[in-house]
């Protein structure tokens, strides 16, 4: 026995990837074992190889030595630890885990099996054991199970068969101790198998969470898991007897293995074996991180992307000049060194294939910015023309792949996805997850659960937290503790045992802890790895949610810090409308193609007349407008970047504003910033101009300069960003800059690291934004059909419909002989309402109503289609046969109608019982149709109480629109949008219309408690306050708000 | 004979270097410790309003020949008897 601490290297250690298990990220763990002196750290998450990149990427931060492992679960329910000793077990160690989660290269068919519990046959073992070496695992091990059935022979012979599987050399009995009952026993019981098997044994720690502090925390999530409180938890025993599971220091384990001692020893000389490299990007995975691009003929692959270049260059560029051709040879050459052709071919190849199938389609983000992709149709906006920077996409020094953004019609992305799938192979293509956190409501609802909190109090607290995040939900509920009762969060008896904690202030020490940990994995939007190599080798995959699809376990960070390139293939409903106008419009028109000079669009622009428009429609850029008047597709571009979090926290937005209507002169922190920020006014704007001054004022390299990107541009980001500081600061004052010019430039670059606009992305979209108000201003009625069909945008149809009725388009009510599924189009001055806007019928039941059309009266209809007389009900109130009489009578008509499926029946005619009903008032009628379909076609219902509002002296905001600033005015309205961005220091907006306009309302923090019980469902609310406007932008700062007529 | 006290019969402990219990007085009368069976350790109930349960269990067996439980409340250190058969 030894009392000197012995180096040990902990093998079994889980991290909140272990879902609803593990407690502590996979950087806090390195961390720890970082402080704790451990050369090397084992991560072995459930089944789960899913934050194994984050673990590499903190473990050689800290220089400890990551060891790739899982802790699998075999077909019994049995656990085994499973360690990579090197890549090939690595790949097996991904294979294994795929395996046990679905069928994927295991079937021809590659059917799709779903979600299912992760199992292990030791025949899938076998099959995947190279360059592993396998633990016995924990007291859910295989030997475990036996020893616990007292069956001691039968550990000896799972020993036996798991060391005839893995080989001798590979295998090891696992000890672990945590002061539990029966632990003596059972590590007795272990030794005596090594023994007779002659295995070796190795301790571990099973660590759940990095430090005791997060044990709370774990016991909570074990509680979530089974959706029981914690006290439930524990009568079930699904709770730990103790909080043992931290990462242990070696005097500890020194004591505890006191007299097995190279059981410690054992771990080392593990760690030593290990040896496993992530970088898929580099030299070793390069050559196979892309599929093979099949080229037709003798060609290469950079041969055929070379030749496809050069036959665009005269549709692209009729006027070819040389800074062409330069920029040209300059992509295409870091292309080839950074062997990308097959991604930019792949790419290509997507986007022709979404074409020739009429699916419209764009690229955008950074891709913009190449050349390359405007010749391969993959970008729509040349990057020459706007000035847009290749660096920022890629450049031979960077250290990550490119990322390509494809924009597809949302009705028919699954069409590109299919194809991928079809082309590639489920073997090298998946989707990409997204690891999904707590947020700050379903932590309260999770930890109040678990904490026993009661429903009603839960609901309350909930009502009272506007935070996102749960550390800003924490943060809350600590004020409300000290509004409350400022000496209560800790309550503690003078000499008594124990210390009690509030239990609000016990919810706001479990908020903290739980921000940033993963509750589940989702599927990203639409990001696709698709890789040269079997993607089961490089990450496990999983079968999503969704059928049919599968996703890896990595998310988009994983991904890019792999070196694997993704494909982003999104949905954008604009497309869809679009697509649909374009159908509309008589002539037809060829969108792609409009000039984008039109001073007319840019006047309905500038004066903030863009509802429903792409990208300029949201209340905060209606603001914008009127002040920023854009004037090109450039203006607008700017226009589209400024109204973002990076901008406003970078304090950009007023200098921008003010040195556009020439309140100011154009300022640069620096002579050497003008040549970059001219085009802005000298305002950081863009991400291009931040990788720009990086390279200008700290000689940040392209790669140096894509990692200050990467650091803004990532949820994981401040850390990095205070990196990414001081290395511009030390950089910027060896090349002379003074410490405060250095200083003042990197805080506006900071400002970017809440999502920044990229200006190649900027200058993509800002062309669809334009094609969107084309379509309002010169083709109304079909830019309105689409809108309302596609479900762009953020506003409610019955908003829409407002807007349009203001724009001299008419919305005509349901009809059941006129009316399809969707809006259609009638004229150029008239839409019709769509079945699909009523709750509840479905659009197979409408299908079977259409061919059946047209119908005489209700009764025909009925013994056409048979539908419940519910939601034939439903369809009268709605105003679907208004055609056929009155509605109150039509009710009274179908509740004489014969149930069910009566087709064999005679068709006689029964009379139906005469009522004198009396008619139904217009409000009457309105407030069912607003009921079912969310809108009412006659306009908004406020109409119908002007004249009563008119006696309260209320203005219509069309008026209030019109009075000059500062005038003290009462307004009335209903909300159809409300915003509290974490930008506007707990200003709330509140986007209100009435019969006549829409308007903005302004709230301040301090008054948001007073009003917010008001602020749900459609109220009419009555405001007073003051006009405040700039130019047209006209919004009202609220003074007092109360029911209209409460 | 078994005896058991839920709430423990308040005993002192010695213990040695390793802060292994040597001897503990009970009653006013000293038991030695032969040997000790097994040790455990418990942390639950943090979130109850009696507040968090934090203890140390030794099952030992004394020169006299009991086998006892004692536990020691990791937040006072105070020792308390829990069980003992002889």
């Amino acid at each position: 026995m030894t009392n000197i601490p012995l180096p040990f290297v902990e093998l079994h250690c889980h991290s909140f990837y272990s879902l609803l298990d593990g407690a502590s990220a996979p950087e806090a763990l390195i961390a720890e074992a970082a402080r704790l002196g451990m050369p090397a750290l084992a991560l072995t998450d459930h089944d789960s190889l899913a934050g194994a990149m984050r673990f590499h990427s903190a473990a050689r931060k800290l220089r400890v030595r990551p060891i790739f492992g899982a802790e699998v679960t075999l077909h019994d329910g049995a656990h085994l630890t499973l360690l990579a000793e090197n890549q090939q077990g690595y790949a097996s160690l991904c294979r294994l885990i795929t395996r046990s989660r679905c069928d994927l290269g295991t079937r021809a068919d590659t059917a799709w099996s779903g979600k299912t519990t992760p199992a292990l046959t030791f025949d899938q073992l076998a099959a995947h054991r190279e360059g592993l070496i396998a633990l016995t695992g924990c007291n859910q091990g295989p030997l475990a199970h036996a020893l616990r059935a007292q069956d001691a022979a039968g550990a000896v012979a799972r020993a036996g068969t798991l060391a005839d599987l893995f080989g001798r050399g590979q295998l090891y009995i696992e000890i672990q101790h945590h002061q539990r009952p029966g632990d003596d026993a059972r590590q007795h019981a272990l030794l005596e198998v090594a023994a007779q098997t002659r295995l070796p044994i190795v301790a571990t720690g099973n660590t759940h969470y990095a430090v005791r502090a997060h044990a709370r925390l774990r016991d909570c999530l074990l509680a979530i898991d089974r959706n029981e409180s914690l006290d439930e938890a524990r009568r079930a025993g699904a709770l730990p007897l103790n909080h043992t599971y931290a990462l242990a220091d070696a005097a500890a384990l020194t004591r505890r293995f006191a007299c097995i001692p190279h059981a410690l020893a054992n771990t080392l000389a593990i760690a030593e074996r290990c040896f496993v490299d992530l970088d898929f990007g580099g030299v070793a995975g390069g050559a196979q991180r892309m599929p093979i691009f099949p080229v037709p003929g003798e060609q290469s692959e950079f041969g055929f992307l070379y030749n496809l270049c050069h036959a665009a260059l005269p549709t692209r560029y009729p006027q070819l000049e040389p800074r062409v051709l330069t920029q040209l040879a300059h992509e295409l050459q870091v292309i080839q060194q950074a062997r990308l052709s097959s991604f930019f071919l792949l790419v290509w190849d997507v986007v022709r294939f979404a074409r020739e199938r009429r699916i419209r389609c764009s690229g955008r983000g950074s891709a913009a910015g190449s050349i390359v992709a405007y010749l391969l149709d993959i970008s729509q906006v040349d990057p020459l023309e706007h000035d847009l920077l290749f660096e920022r996409f890629l450049s031979p020094d960077k250290a990550t792949m490119p990322d390509i953004d494809l924009d597809f019609d949302w009705r028919r992305r699954e069409e590109v996805i299919q194809y991928l799938y079809e082309r590639y192979g489920h073997e090298r293509c998946a989707m990409v997850c997204n690891h999904v956190q707590f947020q700050a409501r379903s932590a309260v609802r999770d930890l109040g659960r678990a904490l026993n909190f009661p429903d009603a109090v839960v609901e309350r607290l909930l009502k009272r937290i506007d935070a996102h995040s749960p550390a800003q939900a924490a943060e809350e509920i600590d004020a409300l503790l000290a509004a409350d009762a400022p000496s209560a969060t800790t309550i503690s008896t003078p000499g008594a045992a124990r210390t009690t904690t509030h239990p609000l202030a016990l919810l706001a020490e479990l908020l903290r802890h739980i921000d940033g940990v993963v509750r589940h994995l989702s599927i990203h939007v639409g990001g696709m790895l698709i890789t040269g190599r079997p993607l089961d080798e490089l990450v496990p995959i999983e079968p999503a949610t969704m059928p049919g699809r599968y996703v890896v376990q990595w998310d988009k960070d994983s991904i890019e810090d792999a070196g694997l390139v993704k494909l982003d293939v999104l949905s954008l409903r604009t497309h869809g409308l679009i697509t649909e106008a374009q159908e509309l419009i008589d002539p037809p028109l060829d969108l792609d193609r409009l000039p984008v000079d039109d001073p007319a669009i840019y006047d309905m622009i500038c004066s903030a007349d863009t509802l429903g428009t792409f990208q300029i429609e949201s209340r905060a850029q209606m603001q914008m407008l009127p002040r920023t008047l854009p004037r090109n597709l450039k203006d607008l571009a700017v226009e589209i970047a400024i109204v973002r979090p990076g901008p406003i926290q970078g304090g950009a937005v007023h200098p921008y504003v003010n040195r556009r209507l020439g309140r100011e002169p154009v300022h640069y922190d620096h002579p050497d910033l003008e040549p970059i920020l001219r085009d802005t006014l000298g305002v950081l704007l863009y991400q291009e101009d931040c990788l720009r001054i990086a390279m200008t004022i700290a000689g940040f390299s392209g790669g140096e300069a894509d990692q200050l990107r990467r650091a803004m541009s990532r949820s994981r980001s401040q850390e990095a960003m205070a990196e990414m500081h001081d290395l511009f600061v030390h950089r910027a004052l060896a090349r002379g800059y003074a410490l405060e010019t250095a200083s003042t430039i990197f805080a506006k670059i900071a400002g970017f690291a809440q999502f920044g606009f990229c200006r190649s992305h900027a200058a993509s979209f800002a062309r669809i934004s334009y094609v969107t108000c084309w379509l309002k201003k010169r083709r109304p009625a079909a830019f309105y059909t689409a809108l309302l069909n596609s479900g762009a945008g953020f506003y409610p149809h019955d908003v829409i419909a407002a807007d349009m009725r203001r724009h001299g388009v008419d919305l005509l009510p349901l009809d059941i002989n006129r009316s399809c599924w969707g809006y259609t189009l009638v004229d150029a001055q008239r839409v019709r309402m769509g079945a699909s806007t009523i709750a509840g019928l479905g659009e197979a039941a409408w299908a079977h109503v259409e061919s059946a059309q047209p119908f005489a009266n209700l009764r025909d209809f009925h013994a056409r289609t048979r539908l419940p007389k519910m939601l034939v009900a439903d369809m009268i109130r709605a105003g679907l046969f208004d055609s056929f009489g009155e509605r109150r009578a039509l009710l009274w008509e179908s509740g004489e109608l014969p149930v069910g499926d009566r087709s064999a029946e005679l068709p006689l005619q029964i009379p139906i019982t005469s009522v004198a009903l009396p008619a139904l008032a217009a409000t009457e009628a309105e407030a069912w149709e607003h009921e079912l379909t969310g809108l009412a076609p006659g306009g908004s219902y406020v109409r119908h109480f002007r004249a009563a509002l008119q006696k309260l002296g209320v203005h219509s905001l069309a008026d209030a629109r019109a009075l000059p600033a500062g005038r003290r005015i009462r307004v009335a309205g209903i909300m159809y949008v409300r915003q509290r961005p974490q930008t506007a220091k707990g200003v709330t907006f509140l986007g209100m219309q009435d019969e006549t306009a829409l308007m903005d309302w302004v709230v301040k923090a301090d008054q948001w408690k007073s009003f917010r019980h008001l602020l749900r469902g459609d109220r009419l609310l009555l405001a007073e306050g003051v006009v405040q406007s700039t130019g047209s932008a006209v919004s009202l700062l609220v003074q007092t708000l109360r029911d209209a007529f409460g | 004979m078994s005896r058991i006290w839920s709430a423990g019969e308040p005993i002192d402990v010695h213990t040695d270097d390793a802060d292994a219990p040597i001897a503990f007085t009970w009653n006013g009368r000293a038991h030695r410790v032969d040997r000790i069976d097994e040790e455990w350790r418990v942390d639950a109930d943090w979130w109850s309003e009696a507040g968090e349960v934090s203890r140390r269990h030794v099952r030992l067996i004394t020169h006299s020949g009991y086998l006892c439980v004692i536990c020691q409340d990791l937040h006072t250190q105070a020792w308390t008897l829990l069980r003992i058969h002889d």
